[in-house]
Order: structure tokens, then sequence, then C-alpha cells
């Protein structure tokens, strides 16, 4: 596969300086542009890599494969690929939701690829088993399938002219008013399925790279025993209970979550010169 | 001036709560700070157990509460406005109940606070029949589906018939040719005796007995070949119609062998030809006799044909494993091209080869000895290089008990 084609084929945007590098992974059920209140506080000091999972904002869909998408493994080889089409260096790969445990799996795979990872709101199992507490039943994850099935006939297509009727926010362009959250339900449905069905735990204890963990309080999806959990099982991690609520605090609360990010940068920044 | 006073007439309050859809404000945290009497009503909740207490995920399902942060939330962040989601909400009495929320976000007027002000219309009616549009659009994919490996299986099926026309086509050629060589054949022993008969009515006292005598010889040879011909076109005629079956019995090989010689040594030495035979088999072929018979006579025969003057033949039978016995019919005669090797047992695709006497066949017999070394369970091989001879060899089952003294 060709630079073009890799472009393309996952909508990568390349923005700001720096020799280091800022890869950002969208979670399930949204794109690239959920980044965009905490990117341009990076883009000064570091190269920004942006991009969408294949099936989902703007990637190319031609390019779902249901096979290689049946396990996270599928997206994590594609991270890899970007990184080494694009020769980036001194990576820190920020992953929302499923995409910790992508960056997790891709760093597993090739350990060279990245030199921080840092998790918002990560889950390594969504059910409940024995006395691991993942936040879901297996019931709760079969009716979110369900309900994914039964939402997308009022949500994928009509949703688009309800966004673009925005006059809050001028600066978000049309296109991106079309794209946004739009996914095809199909696609969205095994993605759903992929994630929510994912067992990582067992891979934890393998990843060498140092970890930012940053959980939310009353996050649903990622409640913060969690968080714990992860944290507990990655050799070298932190784990920062954000005060923002909720799954995207990169969202809600995107001043609080870029500080997070700084200040564990920079203390690793120190660190590492000391060393 | 009287609906100015109507309209200072309208209680906003009891609007509010008695709206027909449900109305909710939450907070920058999700918290409800204000609600009206029809959504508490369909949530079944007071408003002292709500207000300031519970946030509006609470009240959704599990995969309503998924959809909220995974879709609703980033879209409401992003945009400051949703319009028609679709959630399912559970009641205090554990009813779901489909509904439909608009969002906007409001900033308080010291600009320091954002609420988010909602709009909760049920939709359980048009849920329902969303859920039947669902149940249909399903069976007509699935219906869709059938259709089209139906329809591949048709496509498949006329691609076969369209195969077995092209068969049947080229089969109806090879016949039409068939039957212009065997006619050709026929008609050839006629005008001899026609002429014979011409002879002997015009000009009968000019001939002397001798010369009658051998006219008569060379018209009798000729009926003869046509009377074979006409033999073969009847086992031809029946074997197509698949009216044979091989029934098999022991068969002494060495006697069958011997009869034929004996019956082919006036052609065999009208040319000269020296015929030697072994017979080292140990055990009798498992054969239907009438077919391994005309089988070796065919072979005989056109190894005859197909070998010169002071020509040899060579008649080999003998054990070639526990099961098989193999019967070689050799000839030092003409051979064949590779070419005529490949469509030797296919009937009549050519004109029929002349033996080195111009001696006639319709390329009817070699198809008829592969069909019948097959319906026996054996087989046919050839070996055979142009000027140095042909070599036929047809192997048989062999009988399990040894051969009897006498």
């Amino acid at each position: 596969m060709t630079k073009e084609q890799l472009v393309r084929r996952n909508n990568i945007k390349i923005s700001g300086d720096g020799e280091k590098t800022m890869v950002f992974a969208h979670g399930f059920g949204c794109d690239q542009n959920m980044w965009r209140y905490l990117v341009p506080a990076f883009s000064d000091s570091y190269k920004i890599v942006l991009f969408d999972h294949v099936g989902s904002g703007n990637s190319d869909l031609s390019a779902y494969d249901f096979d290689k998408y049946d396990t996270l493994q599928g997206y994590a080889d594609d991270i890899i690929e970007i990184c080494q089409e694009l020769a980036l260096s001194n990576v820190t790969f920020v992953g929302h939701s499923v995409s910790a445990m992508i960056g997790v799996l891709a760093s597993l795979s090739n350990n060279d690829v990245f030199e921080n990872i840092v998790m918002v709101g990560p889950s390594a199992s969504y059910i409940n088993c024995d006395d691991y507490i993942g936040g879901f039943s297996r019931e709760d994850i079969d009716e979110l399938l369900g309900s994914m099935e039964s939402n997308y006939l009022g949500w994928s297509s009509a949703m688009a002219p309800a966004i673009m009727a925005n006059d809050e926010r001028p600066e978000l362009s049309e296109e991106l008013a079309n794209s946004f959250c739009r996914n095809d339900p199909k696609i969205a449905a095994h993605f759903a399925k992929v994630t929510f069905l994912s067992d990582h735990r067992h891979d934890l204890k393998n990843l060498k790279t140092k970890t930012l963990i940053i959980q939310c309080s009353e996050d649903v999806i990622a409640p913060t025993i969690v968080g714990e959990f992860i944290a507990e099982n990655i050799e070298s991690s932190e784990l920062v209970i954000a005060e923002a609520t909720g799954h995207c605090p990169h969202l809600s609360a995107p001043k609080e979550t870029i500080e997070i990010i700084k200040h564990y940068l920079n203390s690793a920044e120190v660190l590492h010169e000391f060393a | 001036m009287n609906s100015h006073s109507e309209l200072d007439l309208i209680d906003y309050k009891a609007l509010y709560n008695e709206a027909s859809v449900g109305y909710f404000t939450a907070d920058a945290g999700g918290y409800i700070v204000n609600i009206n009497d029809t959504f508490l009503k369909l949530l079944g909740l007071s408003r002292e157990d709500v207000i300031h207490k519970v946030r509006f995920q609470n009240v959704l399902s599990i995969g309503g509460k998924m959809f909220y942060e995974t879709h609703y939330i980033p879209l409401l962040q992003m945009h400051g406005v949703v319009k028609e989601i679709n959630f399912e909400i559970v009641s205090a009495e554990k009813r779901r109940i489909p509904v439909l929320v608009n969002t906007k976000k409001s900033i308080s007027t010291d600009g320091k606070k954002t609420y988010w002000h909602s709009t909760v219309f049920e939709i359980s009616q048009r849920k329902n029949y969303e859920q039947e549009l669902i149940i249909s659009k399903k069976k007509a994919e699935e219906l869709s589906e059938k259709l089209s490996v139906l329809n591949e299986e048709l496509t498949k099926q006329s691609d076969i018939i369209k195969e077995q026309n092209t068969a049947l086509e080229k089969l109806n050629l090879v016949k039409d040719k068939f039957f212009i060589v065997v006619a050709h054949d026929l008609r050839n022993p006629l005008v001899q005796l026609h002429s014979f008969v011409h002879l002997i009515e015009k000009h009968l006292d000019k001939f002397t007995k001798e010369q009658m005598k051998a006219m008569g010889r060379d018209l009798k040879s000729s009926i003869n070949n046509t009377l074979g011909l006409a033999d073969n076109l009847i086992l031809w005629a029946k074997s197509q119609m698949k009216e044979f079956s091989a029934q098999k019995t022991h068969v002494n090989i060495q006697d069958i062998v011997m009869e034929l010689i004996l019956m082919n040594e006036d052609f065999a030495k009208s040319k000269s030809i020296n015929i030697s035979y072994t017979f080292d088999n140990m055990r009798d072929i498992v054969a239907d006799k009438d077919q391994l018979t005309f089988i070796l006579r065919n072979l005989l025969m056109n190894a005859i044909k197909f070998t010169p003057f002071n020509g040899l033949i060579k008649l080999d039978v003998f054990d070639e494993n526990q099961d098989t016995i193999a019967i070689k019919v050799s000839d030092n005669g003409v051979g064949m091209s590779e070419e005529l090797k490949d469509s030797l047992f296919k009937m009549a695709s050519k004109d029929s080869n002349q033996g080195t006497m111009g001696e006639k066949g319709s390329g009817m017999g070699l198809s008829l000895v592969y069909e019948f070394v097959a319906m026996n369970g054996g087989t046919i091989d050839v070996i055979s290089e142009e000027g140095k001879g042909t070599t036929f060899i047809v192997r048989l089952k062999s009988a399990e008990r040894h051969l009897s003294e006498n």
C-alpha cells in the first residue's frame, strides 16, 4: 500500500510542528473530529496525526474487511502501518475508549512504535466476569447491540441534516457536519460487537510502554474500577481520575484533559532527562 | 384587544408542566434541575426523587446509556444541539418507553453556567411501526438473498444445458459423417455384385469356369466383409440404445484365439502374413464370451489389414499380476500417427483408414471394442509408431481358480 492509499484509507490528517509526534485515535461511535478541542494545545510542540479507523468517519468504507476487523488486532495493524509508512518517531499515542486497547495491541506487536500511550476512558473488558468488574452483563451488551440496530433506522441517514442546521458553531464546516458520528449501520454494528465483546485483560501485563490512564468519574462505559484494574496490570502506568464526568472528557472538559496529559508528558520528559 | 387579553390568561407554568411532550433541563454535570409533569409521569417518579439526584442517562436502558456516551454527548459537545435521538427510557415500573429526544445548549444570563434543555417525545406507536418495518426489511433482504441464490442456480443450469447442446450438436455431426462412411462402404460390394450379375447375364459364355470361380471368390470375400459390417452396425446400434450388458463367465482364452486364427487363416495367407502365438496364463478370463470374441476378432483382422505382405503378427496371452490377464496383439505393419491414435476409439470421427490392400472399414469396430472392454471391466492400450507397427494390449480380470488341466 502506498502512502497516498494509506492516507486515503484512514483519512489521515497531519498538522503541527515538532520532532515528537502525537497520534490520536478516536473510539467507537465517532471520528477524528472529537479531538479538535485537544489538538491546538499540542500542535506547537508536536507533529499531530489524526485519522479515522477504517469504517468510521471519512475513511474508505470499501476497505472495511469484516474478517480483518473482526478483532481489534486488525485496527492495531493499521496503526503500525500508519506509523511505519509515515516514518513517525517518538510517538505518543492517545487512544480514546476502545482505541486505548488497540494501542496496547499495536505496542505489543511492535514494541518500538510508541514512546508513550495515553488512554482516555479505557476498558480492558466490558463484561463482568468472576472477580472482574467490567461494568456490564452479557445481557446488557446484547441489548446495546440490539439498540444499535433500532437507532440506526432514524439515525444514520437522517442525522446529517439536523447537524448541518447548526448556527452556534459556524467554525464547523459543512463537510464535518456531514460526516461526524455518522457511520455505515452495518459496519457500526460490527464495530460495536467487536469492541464490547473484546477482552484484553491478559495483554496488559505484557505491555512495557509507559502509559497514562485518564479515567472519569461517573463514566458508564468505563467505571473507575476498570481504570484501576488497568493501572494495576500495566507495569509502568499512572492513573489519573479526572474531575470531568462521562466518557468523553476531551469533549466535555478539554482544559482539564489537556492539563493532565501535558503534566504527564512533561514529567515523563524530566524523568527521561535524568535517566 | 380580545385576543391580547386571552394570551394574558395563558398560564405558562401550566403549559410547561402539562405539555404533551416531556421537558427537562440538565446542568453541565448532567443532573436534572428542572422537569415537567408530563415527563415525571412518564418516568413514574416524583419531582423530589429527580431534581439534582437523577441524571438523564440514569433513566435510560443499558443500550441507551452506551449510546448516550458514544454518540449523544459527543454530538452535543461538538454542536450544542441534537435532534431526534431515539432512546429507550426505563420507567420506575420497569416499563420500556421509546422516545425521541431533542436537546439544545443554553448559557445562563450571567454567562457562567451551561444548561441543556431537552424535549422528550414518546414514540411507542411509531416504534411498533418501525419494528414492523425492520421485520419486513429483513424478510425482504432474506427473500432477495434467496432469489439471488436461485438466480445463480438457474444461470448454472442454463450453462450446463448450453454445454450439453453443443456436445449434442457435435455428436450429431459425427453421426452424419458416420452414415456417409457406412453407406459408402455398403455401396462398394453392391456395385461389385451388380457388375458380376451383369457379366453372368450378358457374357456368361465368354468366361471359363476357372475365371468364374475366381470372380465368385472375390465376390464372396467382399460380401463377407459387408456382412461383418452389417453385424457391427447392429451391435453398434444396440450399444447406442444401451441394450448391452456383459454376461460374464469364465472363458478359456486359448480356445477363442485358436478359432479366430483358423478363421482368418485364408485372409492372412493372401498377404503371406505369419501369425504366431504364446499362452502363458494360469487362469481363465472373466468376461462375456461373445464380446471377448468380438474384441479379439476386430484386433486380429485390423492387424492383418494394416500389415503388408510377408508381415508378422503376434498374439501373447499372459498373467500380468494375480488379478489381471493381458492379451497383446502386435504387428509390424504401417502403424499410426499420434493424431490417429488419439481418436482411435472414437466412433468415425474421420474417414476410416484403408488397409494395405485397400480393405474397407467403417471405424466402428474399434469404438465397439473400446466399449466392450469397458463393459467387461477391462482396459485397452495402444502403442504404435508410423512405419514400425502397432501393439494393442487388452487387460481383463482373471478368474480366481487355476485353469483346469484339460
